[in-house]
């Protein structure tokens, strides 16, 4: 028997969700997608970002500091790795993943000292429900999923629009030549890895009212992004605002009919079809991976 | 091209363990009976990363079809150790074909995403199916059905672990030291080292990976189910994303020599761990840390950043 009464709740909490994940998913866009750095730490930033809202809040502070600390911190965080660390060698990718998957590890330990074993929630700072005809639904999830797409189109257009997307990409595909030309490309490293930390942060911060925060939930994040990322198609960020969007709703809607693990496997082995499929029907040359 | 190390030369680790048994405390046996049967998981690793360089991100899902394969075997059908072993290993043969086929297709990262996906989806079906495979919790196997179990009139359980695992590192050894001097174990190499010349000799470069790929698998299942068989225990956590990664720290740890290298830096890695043990989740923190050391450290490593900057022109 189809629920069909749940059918108008699957869609607006797919549509969010999905807005949630692409916003997620484009620090990781910016970086693995255009900038080529294959970032094994993104979900752990993500995981921070959620850690610090929960820190502030015990704190007795504002929810709405930890929206202005959570990307300030990250973002500072991810500049870190890039200087200190990928810039060392280079952005070379196989050291890239060891190294970043390393620091995985150990931001993950992080987490695990600072939030202990058992998941943390905090309650939003406003939640009128909503109501639609047939079903009602949470207001500060509502903002967060329109907040979270309005943020994507806003650096999408920024991005494509100035200056910033092509020197990103000018910095990746030739970095002598690109210097040659008299940009600073460790300036433009140090821009992408910015702007992805604190967006990543932010969303850390944005989403914590309504997920629970864990020291694991990074992995999570970290999986989801690199699928909606690779779906979208690698270096396109509208691409990658459409799959994260299009996943939510597709994995909401399987829900209606499976148990969510196995809505969870449904998606992973379509993107894993999606992927292997994509990649041979590409010419040589025309997708660097 | 580097000389390899002949059968006699490759085989004093295993001599050294075997001689060496007696004179152990209770408590080294038992650790280095364990890093015995997971270096043979770091051999079946070095044979696909090493030998014909294709990086995995999914071999937990490998180790962990020989874990269940022979566990659940071994639980539910007949508990005979011997021919569960077997299903083990054949079952994670199976997976590795399958896995397999998206290695001769795709490259680079697109095969590290890949894998990662597969073994994850994997991790999550075993969540899913947690009134058969116990989960996270986990099956505890009944003595019979172990190998330790149908040793006992012979051997007490520490010894049990330590000789069966030196048989099988002994045998693994061997193999991957008649694999790689043999015309097949060049061929690999020849996969590694450029691929696109050796198809134009006219080679099937696609059946070359796929047969790595599967004794790799073999190799990963065998580390899998004997550790089920000798431990009594076949567990979720196993088929997660950590296993997956550890084996690339072990095979990097250990140097280019792939006699060697596999079981010198899984022992490396784990005494590491073993002493870390106090600190938070030591273990974890060790794996970390090493990867970022190493990853910093790039001279020492030049062989793995060869193998791995092949990615971009490759998947060019």
């Amino acid at each position: 028997m189809l629920p069909l009464e749940h059918l108008g709740l699957a869609v607006v909490d797919g549509l969010v969700n999905g807005s949630v994940m692409a916003f997620i998913a484009l620090g990781l866009a910016i970086v693995f997608g255009i900038m080529n750095v294959v970032n094994l730490t993104h979900g752990e930033l993500y995981m921070l970002g959620a850690m610090i809202s929960w820190l502030m809040v015990q704190a007795a502070l504002p929810y709405a500091s930890a929206l202005v600390a959570a990307p300030l911190l990250v973002g500072g965080l991810a500049v870190a790795i890039n200087m200190f660390i990928l810039q060392r060698f280079g952005h070379e990718p196989g050291q890239t993943v060891l190294a970043t998957f390393g620091l995985l590890l150990i931001l993950q330990q992080l987490g695990l000292a600072i939030l202990g074993p058992a998941p943390r929630s905090i309650s939003p700072p406003f939640n009128p429900i909503i109501e639609f005809s047939g079903f009602s639904y949470s207001g500060f999830k509502l903002f967060a999923g329109l907040f979270s797409l309005m943020a994507c189109l806003l650096v999408w257009l920024g991005v494509e629009r100035s200056r910033i997307g092509p020197l990103l990409r000018a910095a990746q595909e030739n970095r002598l030549m690109a210097e040659s030309l008299g940009i600073d490309t460790s300036k433009v490293f140090l821009i992408g890895f910015a702007l992805a930390g604190s967006l990543v942060g932010f969303a850390g911060a944005l989403t914590s009212p309504f997920r629970q925060i864990h020291f694991l939930m990074g992995f999570d994040a970290l999986a989801v992004s690199f699928v909606v990322v690779v779906l979208g198609g690698v270096g396109r960020i509208g691409g990658t605002i459409a799959a994260g969007v299009g996943l939510g709703l597709l994995e909401s809607l399987a829900a209606l009919f499976l148990a969510p693990t196995v809505a969870r496997v449904l998606t992973l082995t379509l993107a894993l079809i999606y992927v292997v499929a994509r990649r041979l029907g590409s010419i040589r040359g025309v997708w660097r991976y | 091209m580097r000389p390899r190390p002949t059968i006699i030369a490759s085989l004093t680790i295993p001599i050294i363990l075997a001689v060496a048994y007696p004179f152990l405390p209770e408590y080294q046996k038992a650790l280095v009976a364990r890093i015995m049967i997971l270096s043979i998981y770091s051999y079946g690793y070095a044979v696909c990363f090493q030998m014909v360089g294709i990086m995995s991100l999914g071999h937990a899902a490998l180790f962990a079809a020989g874990m269940y394969g022979a566990g659940l075997y071994a639980y539910y059908i007949s508990p005979d150790p011997f021919v569960a072993l077997a299903v083990g290993v054949a079952s994670s043969v199976l997976l590795s074909m399958l896995l397999g086929v998206l290695a001769m297709r795709v490259g680079g990262a697109y095969l590290m995403i890949g894998t990662l996906l597969a073994s994850q989806a994997l991790y999550l079906v075993a969540l899913h199916f947690n009134e058969i495979t116990g989960g996270e919790q986990g099956l505890v196997l009944r003595g019979e059905a172990t190998i330790t179990g149908a040793l006992k009139p012979l051997l007490s359980e520490l010894d049990a672990r330590y000789m069966v695992s030196l048989i099988a590192l002994t045998v693994v050894v061997a193999g991957i030291t008649i694999l790689s001097s043999s015309r097949l174990g060049r061929m690999l190499l020849a996969v590694r080292d450029d691929e696109e010349k050796l198809e134009s000799l006219g080679y099937n470069t696609s059946i070359l990976k796929l047969l790595a790929f599967s004794i790799s698998g073999a190799l990963s299942g065998a580390s899998g189910s004997l550790l089920a068989l000798l431990y009594s225990y076949v567990g979720a956590g196993y088929a997660g994303v950590l296993n997956s990664v550890e084996p690339v720290l072990w095979v990097l740890v250990g140097g280019p020599y792939v006699e060697f290298g596999p079981f010198l830096g899984s022992l490396l890695v784990n005494l590491l761990a073993d002493t870390a043990r106090g600190l938070l989740r030591g273990h974890v923190l060790v794996v970390g840390a090493g990867l970022v050391a190493f990853a910093l450290a790039t001279g020492r490593l030049r062989w793995a950043y060869q193998i791995l900057g092949r990615w971009r022109s490759r998947a060019a």
